[in-house]
This record gives structure tokens, sequence and C-alpha cells, in this order.
């Protein structure tokens, strides 16, 4: 039942481990990998949640988690207030229709067999929105208009357009159904810089139409920066830091995340660093990740205690929260 | 000023395919001095790595380098000396062995694909230095741990025995760029070499990129898509699109006053990490396909400042300021005819 202050979307301690087997006739698990180690956080209507982080730190895995391509190993992932962690794949069909997902790179997300409006008809048919390929061919025109493209695209295959324009039909594909939810997985990471730039517009604008609640996955800082209300700092499976968009970019608190913001780049020449927090040496494997805090082999501040418990997530402002032993309250 | 060590002057390198010419790079011109790093920037598909692969003599068929002439100040070939430069691209056979490696060396993208996954580090950096060098395998060995520490590898002489898959991809790159810098070359070239890279080992790259440069003094080509690298790192900057410089300039000229519609509307359609952006202008339209392009601005279709003239011919590589490049027929700001026109920055 929805009411007026529930979240559109609410993950709590959500958890994602894989197991890692050996042997060959008595095949068992040596190893765990937990690649999401119980995040939290929600996403209201016609905002959006950026999870940044760098390779390997979980945030396609929690993205993928959410959506149940993956099976949660533990925590919520309540829609509209319901917990659809533990439901089967057929209870989940009515969600389907409120969450869909767009990924980094439309050429292998979109069938090169298949025209671009036998594509885009299938999640119009499945979820019984129109009745046949007919008219679908009319909701598809309109639809394709506002990603952009022209209705006589349809009748082409996904080969005969650029980069930029198969991510606008991957994104079309996704909101055929209205969805209120989308998964962007580095939506824009496989895009030049001037298609770029038109993506995330569209995005913005489409957002604002559909009322939807954005979950943007992205290693590119500048672009979260650009289209997050909130985002979540995430290293080895768990956030630094997470809440307010400007107050964490203006002055971050967790040492991973000042890091992070000073190792990139920015375009103006007389803004070149000098850079006091780089970090030296690579994020350790999630497979054996150190004890305490998963940071403290990389970070300038590592102090004892640092060793033996993980900080828990204290928030240092409002709506800013930190994970580090550096800030208690 | 000093003369620059290369100079590339109207390069064009066509690849014939059986649907035509894909004429991936059309007119490119610039410079290299001791000391400097030229940043060349583009989408994809706009002819900047041709233009590198052109210089380094590694164009295969179906390409091949179709017009103009690189000029490397080099004591090699005295046979093809002119004026102390000779034309790379009249080198013949194995020629260019002599040339790539020892004085030109350049930097790939991706550090799993440019190592070979069956041999030690040992192996693939003594093979560099003992090749050019002429020094045998103990002497060799030497230089190579040298260079390993040099480019900040921990326990150098415990990573020459690895394969390449036991080193992360920062670690490559530094193998990488030890292989390079291992026979102190003039030139450096590096392609997107921090691309495949996170952001936080990407900025331990540029500083160890900056602090070699700073050491060797060699000119480094430095290629990118990201106009923020190219910010950090670059004195110059040469803009591609389509094949061609679209603008050519030092970098406080290109990032603050370019002229050029193409590089003006790039920079204000990226997002900025440092300050909060209400909207992004995006530039409309597609990148151009190279294949049968017609003989005209590749801008053309996607410019807000087209002109009749545009319709009629390519504009030249034309010279508005100090060192400052532009084609177009309608820069931005009002344009100085340079009477005594100069090439690139000669």
């Amino acid at each position: 039942m929805m009411t007026d202050n529930q979240k559109l979307l609410e993950v709590k301690d959500l958890k994602k481990s894989f197991p890692i087997k050996a042997g060959f006739l008595f095949r068992h698990t040596v190893a765990t990998v937990m690649a999401v180690d119980g995040i939290s956080f929600s996403i209201d209507k016609n905002k959006t949640f950026g999870l940044v982080g760098e390779s390997g730190c979980g945030k396609t895995t929690a993205g993928r988690s959410i959506i149940k391509l993956l099976e949660p190993t533990g925590g919520q992932v309540l829609v509209n207030g319901e917990d659809i962690a533990p439901k089967k794949e057929r209870e989940l069909i009515k969600y389907r229709r409120e969450m869909q997902i767009v990924f980094q790179d439309p050429t292998s997300s979109l069938n090169p067999r298949m025209t671009v409006g036998q594509a885009l008809s299938e999640p119009l048919l499945f979820h019984n929105i129109v009745k046949n390929t007919k008219e679908a061919r009319e909701v598809l025109g309109e639809l394709l208009l506002s990603v952009g493209m022209k209705p006589y695209h349809l009748d082409r295959y996904p080969h005969q357009f650029s980069g930029g324009q198969r991510q606008r039909i991957a994104i079309a594909r996704a909101i055929t159904v209205d969805p209120s939810l989308i998964i962007l997985d580095e939506p824009t990471s496989a895009l030049d810089v001037s298609v770029q730039a038109q993506i995330i517009t569209l995005l913005k604008r489409i957002q604002e139409r559909l009322n939807a609640g954005y979950l943007f996955i992205s290693h590119d800082l500048s672009v979260v920066r650009f289209i997050s209300d909130e985002v979540g700092i995430m290293y080895l499976g768990k956030f630094v830091e997470t809440g307010d968009t400007d107050s964490i970019f203006d002055h971050p608190l967790h040492p991973y995340s000042q890091a992070l913001l000073e190792a990139a780049p920015i375009p103006d020449p007389r803004a070149r660093r000098d850079r006091k927090h780089l970090i030296g040496g690579q994020v350790p494997s999630p497979i054996n990740r150190p004890s305490g805090c998963f940071f403290r082999t990389r970070c300038p501040h590592a102090m004892d205690v640092c060793a033996k418990d993980y900080p828990e997530l204290v928030e240092m402002e409002k709506n800013h929260f930190v994970s580090c032993h550096l800030y208690k309250k | 000023m000093t003369e620059p060590i290369l100079k590339v002057r109207n390069l064009r390198t066509y690849f014939s395919m059986a649907e035509g010419t894909v004429k991936a790079v059309d007119d490119v011109s610039f410079s290299v001095h001791d000391d400097e790093v030229i940043g060349i920037v583009g989408e994809t598909g706009s002819g900047k790595s041709v233009t590198v692969k052109s210089v380094c003599g590694l164009i295969n068929k179906p390409g091949y380098v179709a017009g103009g002439s690189i000029l490397f100040k080099t004591a090699e070939f005295p046979k093809l000396q002119e004026n102390g430069y000779v034309d790379l691209t009249k080198l013949k056979g194995d020629q260019f062995t002599k040339v790539r490696g020892n004085h030109i060396s350049i930097i790939f993208q991706d550090p799993m694909t440019s190592l070979n996954p069956i041999f030690t580090i040992r192996k693939q950096l003594l093979e560099t230095i003992m090749f050019h060098q002429k020094i045998d395998e103990k002497q060799a060995e030497q230089v190579a741990i040298q260079m390993l520490e040099k480019v900040g590898l921990p326990n150098p002489k415990e990573r020459l025995e690895n394969y390449p898959f036991e080193l992360s991809g920062g670690q490559r790159q530094r193998v990488i760029i030890a292989i390079g810098i291992s026979c102190n070359p003039e030139i450096l070239v590096a392609d997107e070499p921090t691309t495949a890279l996170d952001v936080t080992v990407q900025a331990q790259i540029l500083e160890l990129m900056k602090d070699l440069q700073k050491e060797y003094h060699s000119g480094l080509i430095f290629i990118t898509h990201d106009l923020a690298v190219i910010a950090e790192m670059a004195d110059k900057v040469m803009v591609m699109y389509g094949g061609k410089t679209m603008e050519y300039a030092d970098v406080y000229t290109v990032f603050e006053k370019p002229q050029h519609p193409y590089t003006k509307l790039l920079l204000e359609c990226i997002p900025r990490l440092d300050i909060r952006q209400d909207a992004l202008n995006p530039i409309p339209g597609q990148p151009p396909t190279m294949l049968n392009a017609p003989d005209l601005c590749p801008f053309l279709p996607r410019c807000p400042r087209k002109t009749a003239e545009c319709l009629k011919q390519v504009p030249p590589l034309e010279q508005i300021g100090d060192n400052h490049f532009v084609r177009c027929f309608n820069p931005f700001g009002t344009k100085v005819h340079v009477v005594n026109e100069k090439r690139a920055d000669e």
C-alpha cells in the first residue's frame, strides 16, 4: 500500500556474496567474495541516487541484486514498501514493470537479429499494454520521437545506428512500460563526450516526465555530480560515505572520498592539482579484505583502532554520513 | 625557440576498403619540441590514434600514408638527411626499427594486450634494451631493474620474473612505461595510457609520467578523449575531429579562448566535478562517419555557425594568433589576418 511518506525504493542492509569453489569430484566452497556487504539507501520519486566507486567495489552487483538479476544473499529491497528480496521469479512479474535497467554497452544489450521495432514491442506485449504488434508500432513511434529518434527507425537493426543512438534505443526500451524506477548501469561510459551530454540531458528530461527514481551507477565522478541528488561512495562492498551530493563533493570527509575526488582531473588547466591526498597502491582483493576498516592499508590517517573494528556510519552533518574512525559523534 | 624535434606536415593516412576510402587522417599538422607535452584530443574515430601510429610507422595494409611528411630530427640515415631532418614516411622495410623504440617510443591504452601473456616481464623488458642498446644480458638486467625502480614498481628484481597476469592493471602500465623509456627516446607517444585504469590509479600514472618527462626532457605526445586529462597534462593541445586538426594552440588558449565552434561546444558540454551545474549544453547530431566523407568541414552538419562558404570547400588551417591555428571560415572573435603566414609554430 502506497502512503505519502513511503519511499519508492528502500534498500536495507543489502548483501550479496559469491562462493569460490574448488575441487573436481568434491566441489566445495573455499572462500567467499563479499561483493556487496550491507549497504542501505533509499530513492524518492523524481530523485537520483548515484552509486560511485572504482572497479570491483560492488556497485554493479548492488544494482543487479536490487533488480533481482542476481539473488541477494541478505537484506531487504523494499519497492513501494514491499520486500521483493525473497520473492520468486513468478511473483516478480508485476514489479518488473516498475523497475527497468539500462546497461553500459548498448551494442551487447540489444539483440543484433531483432529490429528496433521488434525489440521494443516485446515489453509492451509481455505486459499486455498493447494487444498486437500493430498497436505497438503506434505507441513506439511516439516513444522514439521522445528519445530523439524517428519512427522510421523501427524497421532498422541495431548495427545501423551509432553508439549514442543505440543507447537511446536501450533507454526507449526501458521506458516502454512507464517504470517508476530505472537502474542506469554506467549508461554513458561507452559514449563519446559530445554524445554523453546528449544522453544525460535526455535522461533528465525523461525523469521529469515519468517522475521516476533513478539509481545511477558510474565510476565517472563528474557525471555523478551532475545527475545525482544523493550519492553513496563504495569501497570493497560498503559505503564509506553517503548522503547529499553537494555536501559530499564540496567537502568530502572520508580519506578515500578525499583521495578519489582529488585524483579526478578537472578540465581547467589553471586548476592543475598538486595532489596532497594522492593514495598509492590499489584496491585490495575482495576475497581477502583487510581486518577492521578495509581502507586502512592505503589510508594516510590509519590508527591502531582501524585494524580492529570496522567504523560505523555516523551522520556528521545533515544527510551526510561517513564511516571512519576519525569522526565521532 | 629551438627547432622542433618532430614536424608533422599535412599528414594524410587513408585506408582503402572494398566500400571506398576511409580518410582516417586528412591534413594534420603539428610540431613537438624537447621538453614539451602535446595533447591530442578527439572523439572516437577522429583520427588521433592513426596520427600517432603513422608517426611510429605502425600503419599496415589496407592503410597507407597518402600524403604529407613526418620530419624527425635525427642523426640516423645520413643519406636521407635534409637540414638535419629525416622524413619518416620515406623509410623502407625494416628501417623503421632503428627509430621506433629507440628514438620514438609508444605506450598503448590497454596494458593487458600490449604485453605478451606468455613471456615474463624480464624477457619483454630485456628484449627491447638489448636490441637497441647492443649490450649483454647482464648489463641489460641492471638497466631493467633501474627502469622498474624509476616507474615506482616495488621489488623490481622479483617483478622481473612475473608474468603479466600476476600484475595489476596499474603495475602493468608501469612496466609498459618502463619499456617505453628504457632507451631514453626523444619522443614518447602515449595513446590513452590511463583510459583503462581506475581514477586513483590514473592519478598515480599521470603523476609518474609528468615526473619522468621533467627528468628526461623528452617530447611527449599524449592522446586522450578526456578533456580533463588533457588540461592536466598538456602544454599545447591539438583538437581533432573527422581526421582533421580543428584547433591547435597552447592549453590555456584552447580551454579559455577557444575559437573553433567544435572546441567551444565540446568544452561546454562536459560535466564538471568541481561545480554544481543546472544543465549541460549537448552538441546535437552524431560524429561523422569517415567512409567516403565529402570534402567539406567534418563538423559542418552539427555546426551552429556554418556559412555559405562552408558548403563549398574545406576551410584551411589558418593562423589567427600567436601559435594559435584554427580550421574554420567563421571562428569566434575577430579574425586576425597574419600577412606572413607561418607553419604551425616554427
